[in-house]
């Protein structure tokens, strides 16, 4: 065994910081993202509820906040985050910016899933009498499941990316550990682990998210 | 009853307007098989997706089974839309679900009940044979097979009306065919008015009984096909029909003919259903002692009516041809003189 200088206990908590932050806030980070792109997929003027209106503010919204780097967004909605958690630091507060930051991001790429979906799917879809909430439920999502797994994927491995520095807010995590420890006491063999570690996670995921968009799509 | 009456659509595009439809009227009769033809960009699929409100149209109205589908709202639509199905080029159907689960979904979501739609879909299946691919997914059926699906699923809701948009046009002519001979099955068993949208004169020939021909956003001609075959009035009409009904002198005949010098006619006519089995040519020999050669002929099925052209250089005295020519009229036979 090397020598980490930190207790074991720590690198086990720091992990179970960091799936925890990534799952909460991908699993509300999703269903906002989905909300999202539906309401930009059906808003769109080649939509099936064309409204310039919604479609333009709702654009406009993720845009700014994906032009935001995510360690300035964190600090920048602070007093919301103390609204919402009653607290600004801890692994609990690090969840709001994470959502907020994930969420529009997601978005993106799941209105690019459903944009992908033949139009024609759409139009037999309403040529049979589908209600809108049919058109999204029975065509939108199962045509676009394959490549919205896809999206979830991509979105994870950012949002690990993204703990990395929620440390600043006193999120914890793997990638906090790698900093705090490991760059700034000089503890090399520590950040080596880390490292590691996160490239098992992501390879993980991403081999799991090919896994299930390929089972998706090839019965 | 398809009633479509002065229905005008623009679209604009890259700044560009483009007039789609351009005063459009139409009847379609329950029980027709209606062929609507022209190039592509005519404002065929505009003029189809109107019947289902797919499209709205900008003014005049269109009326189905008297409920003027123009003017309603999407969930007042839905009902509708229920008695009309759609067949496309492109088929259309969900990848991600088998064949039996594309043909249910208009039932399950019209909340039909479980077991009728079981009993449904595999009737269905056999209707159109494919009873042995419910578990397929399309992307394992040939292109024939997934416009079977595609048909099946279209009949799923018991519609009166079936709306075609090219949908042969994917496939090879054999195939085609046999797609063409399933919808007139539809139509003459489940008396389902079908309205076909095509660019390809052998689907009117083949299956239809009324035929509107459509240029640049406007109807040219309408009418039954027979009518429409055997005496085209506008130039793209007799364009398409000349590529099913072929009724030109080969060119090599034609040099030969122009190098001659003695004095001829050269007669075209058109025959139709019993004209075709009259001895016109024996009768016209024996009557007048003329000196007749059938340089052209053809023979043509349409609508179970054969349509015949014949191209006849009449040659010998001018006044015997005339009288030739008086005996066309006489008999109401449709003629024409060329010059070559
Ligand atoms: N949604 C649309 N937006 C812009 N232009 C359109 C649209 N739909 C059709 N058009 C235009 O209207 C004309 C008629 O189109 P269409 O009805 O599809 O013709 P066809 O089916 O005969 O090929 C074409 O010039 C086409 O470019
Ligand atoms: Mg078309």
């Amino acid at each position: 065994m090397i020598d980490l200088g930190v207790p074991p206990q720590l690198l086990l908590v720091a992990a179970e910081q960091t799936v925890y932050m990534v799952a909460v806030s991908l699993l509300i980070g999703s269903v906002l993202g989905l909300v999202m792109a539906i309401t930009l997929v059906l808003t769109n003027k080649d939509g099936i509820l064309p409204n310039r209106l919604v479609f333009v503010s709702l654009n406009s919204v993720v845009n700014i906040i994906r032009s935001i780097p995510f360690i300035i967004l964190m600090v920048f909605i602070m007093p919301l985050t103390k609204a919402l958690i009653g607290t600004r630091i801890g692994t609990t507060a690090a969840l709001v910016p994470l959502v907020v930051f994930i969420a529009p991001y997601l978005a993106r790429l799941f209105e690019n899933s459903f944009l992908e979906v033949d139009r024609g799917i759409i139009e037999a879809a309403q040529a049979m009498g589908a209600s809108y909430v049919q058109i999204i439920w029975h065509f939108l999502l199962p045509e676009a499941k394959g490549s919205l797994i896809l999206s979830v994927t991509i979105g994870t491995i950012g949002l690990i990316g993204a703990t990395a520095m929620a440390g600043a807010v006193g999120g914890g995590g793997v990638g906090d550990l790698a900093l705090t420890y490991g760059y700034e006491r000089m503890n090399f063999p520590l950040m080596f682990v880390t490292v590691v570690v996160l490239i098992i996670f992501v390879q993980l995921i991403q081999s799991l998210g090919n896994y299930l968009a390929f089972r998706s799509r090839n019965h | 009853m398809i009633s479509i009456e002065k229905v005008s659509k623009k679209f604009t595009s890259r700044g560009q307007e483009v007039k789609a439809l351009d005063e459009v009227s139409l009847t379609i009769n329950d029980g027709d098989i209606f062929g609507i033809i022209g190039f592509s960009g005519a404002g065929k699929s505009t003029l189809l997706r109107m019947i289902n409100a797919l499209e709205k149209p900008e003014s005049g109205s269109v009326t189905v089974n008297n409920v003027e589908v123009s003017s309603l709202s999407y969930r007042a639509l839905r009902p509708v839309r229920h008695e009309i199905g759609m067949i496309f080029q492109q088929f259309n159907l969900l990848n991600t679900r088998t064949v039996y689960e594309n043909i249910a979904l208009p039932c399950i979501m019209a909340h039909q009940n479980r077991q009728e739609v079981k009993r449904k879909v595999s009737d269905l299946l056999s209707y159109v044979g494919l009873a042995d691919k419910a578990q397929s997914y399309p992307d394992q059926l040939s292109g024939g097979q997934k416009q079977r699906v595609g048909i099946a699923r279209a009949l799923a809701t018991s519609p009166s009306i079936l709306l075609c948009d090219e949908a042969t046009s994917a496939l090879d002519p054999d195939t085609s065919s046999s797609i063409l001979q399933l919808l007139r099955k539809i139509n003459r068993e489940l008396e389902i008015t079908i309205v076909f949208v095509t660019h390809d004169i052998n689907v009117i020939k083949k299956i239809c009984n009324k035929v509107a021909v459509m240029e640049s956003g406007r109807v040219i001609e309408q009418g039954d096909v027979v009518e429409v075959f055997s005496n085209p009035q506008h130039a793209l009409t007799r364009k398409f029909v000349a590529t099913v009904i072929p009724e030109d002198i080969p060119e090599n005949l034609q040099k030969t003919l122009k190098a001659e010098t003695a004095p001829c006619s050269l007669i075209k006519i058109r025959l139709a259903d019993r004209q075709t089995t009259r001895p016109l040519i024996w009768e016209i020999n024996k009557r007048f002692d003329v000196c007749s050669n059938v340089l052209f002929a053809s023979v043509t099925e349409i609508g179970g009516i054969v349509l015949s052209v014949m191209i006849i250089r009449y040659s010998g005295d001018p006044e015997v041809i005339k009288k030739v020519k008086d005996f066309f009229t006489k008999n109401s036979i449709d003629w024409q003189e060329l010059t070559l």
